[in-house]
């Protein structure tokens, strides 16, 4: 089956490139979804099903876009895991703010962990494939399914809220 | 063009590395102009993320595993996790029975809707043909009765000859006595208990047998095909009016057989006020004459279905076919249907 731009066997991702993808990629997804998550275990698993979702669908996969379709896969069944257990948004205040007096060193990026996790999912994700991964707006239009203007009106109120949360702790302090 | 009305977005953008090269040192410069926006800006480039490099995924070679599995001979379209033909499924036959399970019971319903739907056109039928014999059924024990006590006749109809063969004065004199009158010889095994015997003797003295089946001939308002002149029934209702009086009088004692006998005697069509206040009360308090009453009561069926048709024919009689402004429309019940 030809598609457009090359044969079949041009699009098919070999095991070669496949391994590939898990040592460049494996890592980024995993804190990527670690942060979203905040737990190891669940992130853990996710990664995993990402990359054997990644595997049964290499044929449909071009050669330069494994990363951005790793990360697509990543990020619907982070969710799909945040719809079946809804007890993310319960442990993260208690966790978040512990780290920030055991790390008196960093505070500046224990407050922003915690002010990431004060961000709602969506918020969260954009925040952290732009700053993480370095995506445009468009390519996180493509990953989590917004046009680029939601992208960026989403992107740009999640940082004013970081911005307003590290402001208000500053005063605090 | 940065200004301090869109210099937020800027920073944004800038943060978010969507600037071109222009437009960052554009923004540059105009922090520099202005540095009572530092401290917005500070603060946002503390919102900026950086990547933790210590976070690692743990189980790589799980990952690896995954392609390893499938051997790089599957670089042909070749399923990921071909099938476990050994597993099988263990109760099949009971998937099967499913299916016929669903064809049967879909059958019982359309048979139970079928017999439903018979049954009750047959009861329809049984209910309709019931009230349309129940005139004949109504009449029937009383021409039973008929037939089983004729000798009874002259005995039990004593006290009726007693009372009205003093009165019996219009009677018309060619009119035979009908010798099966149903209300008459249907109440004559009833009278036959109700009257003492003396009393019986007494009355026997003034009336004889053919003057009772004389006065008692006019009353049959179903035997008799001999139509009965006003002269006849004028002087049939003066016959009654006076058997009221003797009934009165002469039964002080024995009221209530009396007035049964009344009741036997006297239809009510041909009967007087008074007369049918008396029997109306009697019907109210003695029980025993229930089974005379019932004799001579219209069948329920009949009466209702009477009823039925009159309301019928009434509604459709005052409303059908009536004209207003030249348009025809009829008119049933609450409903006016134009007519075309």
């Amino acid at each position: 089956m030809a598609a457009s731009g090359g044969s079949f066997d041009e699009w098919l991702m070999t095991e070669k490139e496949y391994n590939e993808c898990v040592t460049l990629y494996a890592d980024n997804v995993y804190r990527f979804i670690l942060k979203n998550l905040r737990q190891e275990e669940d992130a853990r698993d996710v990664v995993q099903s990402a990359y054997e979702k990644l595997w049964k669908n290499r044929s449909g996969v071009e050669a330069g876009k494994s990363k951005s379709y790793l990360f697509t896969i990543a990020y619907h069944q982070m969710i799909d895991h945040l719809r079946k257990t809804k007890r993310v948004e319960l442990r993260a205040e208690f966790r978040e703010e512990a780290k920030i007096s055991d790390r008196p060193v960093s505070q500046l990026k224990a407050a922003l962990e915690v002010a990431l996790a004060r961000l709602n999912d969506t918020q969260r994700s954009l925040v952290l494939l732009k700053d993480y991964e370095g995506y445009s707006y468009t390519e996180i239009g493509q990953i989590m399914e917004l046009t680029e203007s939601q992208v960026k009106v989403y992107l740009h109120r999640a940082r004013l809220q970081l911005k307003s949360y590290l402001v208000s702790l500053e005063n605090l302090i | 063009m940065i200004t301090r009305d869109n210099y937020e977005e800027f920073f944004l953008l800038y943060i978010d590395n969507e600037l071109s090269v222009a437009d960052r040192e554009a923004v540059e410069r105009f922090i520099a102009h202005h540095p009572d926006l530092q401290k917005d800006w500070k603060a946002l480039l503390h919102c900026r993320l950086l990547p933790d490099e210590e976070l690692v995924f743990p189980d790589r070679e799980a990952l690896y595993g995954i392609g390893a599995l499938e051997g790089e001979d599957n670089n042909n379209d070749l399923p990921v996790f071909s099938p476990d033909l050994s597993i099988v499924f263990p109760d099949k036959a009971s998937l099967y029975k499913k299916e016929e399970d669903k064809r049967i019971i879909w059958l019982p319903w359309l048979r139970v809707g079928v017999a439903a739907a018979m049954a009750g056109i047959v009861a329809l039928l049984v209910l309709l043909s019931g009230r349309h014999t129940s005139v004949p059924s109504a009449a029937q024990p009383v021409v039973k009765n008929n037939k089983i006590d004729p000798a009874v006749t002259p005995a039990a109809t004593d006290a009726l000859h007693s009372i009205e063969a003093r009165d019996a004065v219009g009677t018309k004199p060619g009119i035979q006595p009908k010798p099966d009158n149903p209300v008459l010889s249907g109440q004559k095994e009833k009278k036959k208990k109700l009257l003492p015997r003396q009393d019986v003797q007494e009355e026997k003295e003034s009336v004889s047998q053919q003057d009772l089946a004389q006065q008692a001939a006019p009353h049959d308002p179903v035997h008799d095909p001999t139509p009965v002149k006003p002269t006849d029934i004028t002087a049939t209702r003066a016959a009654d009016i006076t058997a009221t009086k003797a009934i009165v009088t002469t039964t002080n004692v024995h009221s209530s057989d009396a007035v049964a006998v009344l009741q036997t005697v006297i239809p009510r069509e041909e009967s007087s006020f008074a007369t049918q206040a008396l029997q109306h009360e009697n019907e109210n308090h003695d029980p025993e004459n229930n089974i005379l009453v019932a004799d001579e009561s219209p069948a329920p069926g009949k009466g209702k279905l009477r009823g039925l048709f009159r309301r019928v024919t009434r509604t459709f009689g005052k409303t059908a076919d009536r004209d207003s402004d030249g348009q025809r429309e009829v008119l049933v019940g609450a409903f006016q249907i134009a007519l075309k």
